[in-house]
């Protein structure tokens, strides 16, 4: 009977796309700690790794590697707008028991422009409030795959043009506590195979403590996030197996150097809850190493 | 100190021995199951031979070897790999583009190793691939 039920199993299953919410695919992006700084334009690096893990017919069936490295800047272009702009790069690897695969190319740049609706700075130079919201675009100009690769969501890029919106809050309670939460949704559009992605959601709260060191200052925070990413079509229609649909709630904590104008961050998630493709896939690990340098504007009159 | 020595060679050892190659656990029997390529398909030029299925055994299976053989000619596509990580159960999947330049049969096949013993469980498929 065990056997009989495992054989009907294995029959009706679809192939499973490896390694769903992998690749470039989620596409949400987000401002970071120093969101609300408007005298200073940013620029810098982030180093992502993601470790997952896939099963196939419920058996063990895979392991997933995804370096990232994002080109990030933020331009302060007018008194309360901002441009920001992230070029990824990508190597993903896929190792099972009876081989490997590798995928290396850019991801799709995206293009954000974000409003300062709010923000209200004390007589320390310091932002006590802060409320942003952006609009953007994603480009298709990453490494991209047909539908029938079944390590499409490995690849960095999409293939397709997607639009993007971005919130963000700050709150200062004191000098050394705060509360900053970012939500971004991605609306994602069709690529030339009639594929379209599930549009995705991130929200993300941390508290933020600062304390001031001679000559740097160690920014920690430690908070949640949500990553939601809507089921794939194909045609308009949601391929057998509801590819790409996931959930997934994190911890997420991080510390940060501010020393003179460079700031040096490690942040690290764990999954605590997540369905990811009917749980044939589960992520295990995120990590971040980045690295930005600040560049004042010509009016100085808020700190860091 | 010789009665501790004695002790280990008694007791301890042949414990470790035991708990190590438990033979109630071994399988001796496996079903291998393709969920593709089906028996006897035919692939034109350039269409990908998608492999995939399951190996599942009555108890802890050895491993199992993995091979992909165009009969025609008698060279390997993939050539045989052992896996020999202990498990009740494998999922094996493979990826290959029909580039053949003669009307070739193509074996897969893939062997269950049961137990201590070097009894196997085989299962072949054939698939018929084209040339331009």
């Amino acid at each position: 009977m065990r056997l009989f039920i495992f054989t009907v199993v294995l029959l009706v299953s679809s192939t499973t796309y490896s390694c769903d919410v992998c690749g470039g695919m989620s596409g949400n992006t987000n401002i970071g700690l120093f969101a609300s700084t408007t005298t200073y334009h940013q620029f810098g690096i982030r180093n992502n790794y993601r470790y997952f893990k896939t099963y196939l017919y419920g058996i063990d069936h895979s392991r997933e590697h995804v370096f990232s490295s994002e080109l990030f800047g933020r331009l302060q272009v007018a008194k309360k707008v901002q441009l920001l702009a992230t070029i990824p790069f990508q190597y993903s690897k896929q190792k099972r028991s009876l081989g490997e695969d590798q995928i290396v190319g850019f991801g799709d740049p995206n293009v954000i422009i974000n409003a300062i609706l709010r923000q209200k700075i004390d007589s320390n130079g310091t932002t006590k409030s802060f409320l942003s919201a952006g609009l953007g675009a994603k480009f298709p100009f990453g490494l991209a795959t047909n539908p029938d690769d079944e390590l499409k969501n490995l690849y960095p890029g999409t293939g397709s043009f997607d639009f993007l919106f971005l919130l963000n809050h700050v709150q200062q309670f004191n000098s050394k506590i705060g509360i900053q939460s970012e939500a971004s949704y991605v609306i994602k559009g069709t690529d030339k195979f009639d594929y379209r992605f599930g549009n995705s959601f991130l929200l993300q709260t941390q508290l933020v403590h600062r304390k001031k060191f001679t000559p740097f200052q160690l920014i920690s925070t430690l908070g949640t996030q949500l990553d939601h990413q809507g089921a794939s079509r194909l045609k308009g229609e949601i391929p057998e197996g509801n590819p790409n649909n996931s959930y997934i709630l994190s911890v997420r904590g991080s510390v940060n150097f501010l020393v003179d104008r460079w700031l040096w961050s490690l942040s690290m998630q764990q999954p605590i809850y997540q369905r990811i493709n009917l749980s044939s896939v589960e992520q295990k690990f995120v990590g971040t190493i980045g690295v930005f340098y600040f560049i004042p504007k010509k009016v100085k009159n808020e700190t860091i | 100190m010789k009665l501790f020595k004695n002790l280990f060679y008694l007791i301890v050892l042949p414990s470790l021995l035991a708990f190590s190659c438990n033979k109630g656990d071994e399988a001796s029997d496996a079903t291998i199951t393709f969920g593709s390529p089906s028996d006897n398909d035919t692939l034109t030029f350039g269409q990908e031979l998608h492999i995939e299925g399951t190996i599942k055994g009555n108890g802890v299976l050895e491993g199992y070897t993995f091979s992909v053989k165009n009969l025609t000619n008698g060279s390997y596509i993939k050539p045989e790999t052992t896996v020999s990580e202990h498990s009740e159960d494998y999922v094996f999947h493979e990826h290959w583009d029909n580039n053949v330049s003669d009307t070739s049969t193509i074996e897969i096949k893939v062997e269950a190793l049961l137990n201590h013993e070097g009894e196997k469980k085989t299962k072949t498929v054939t698939v018929v691939c084209l040339p331009q």
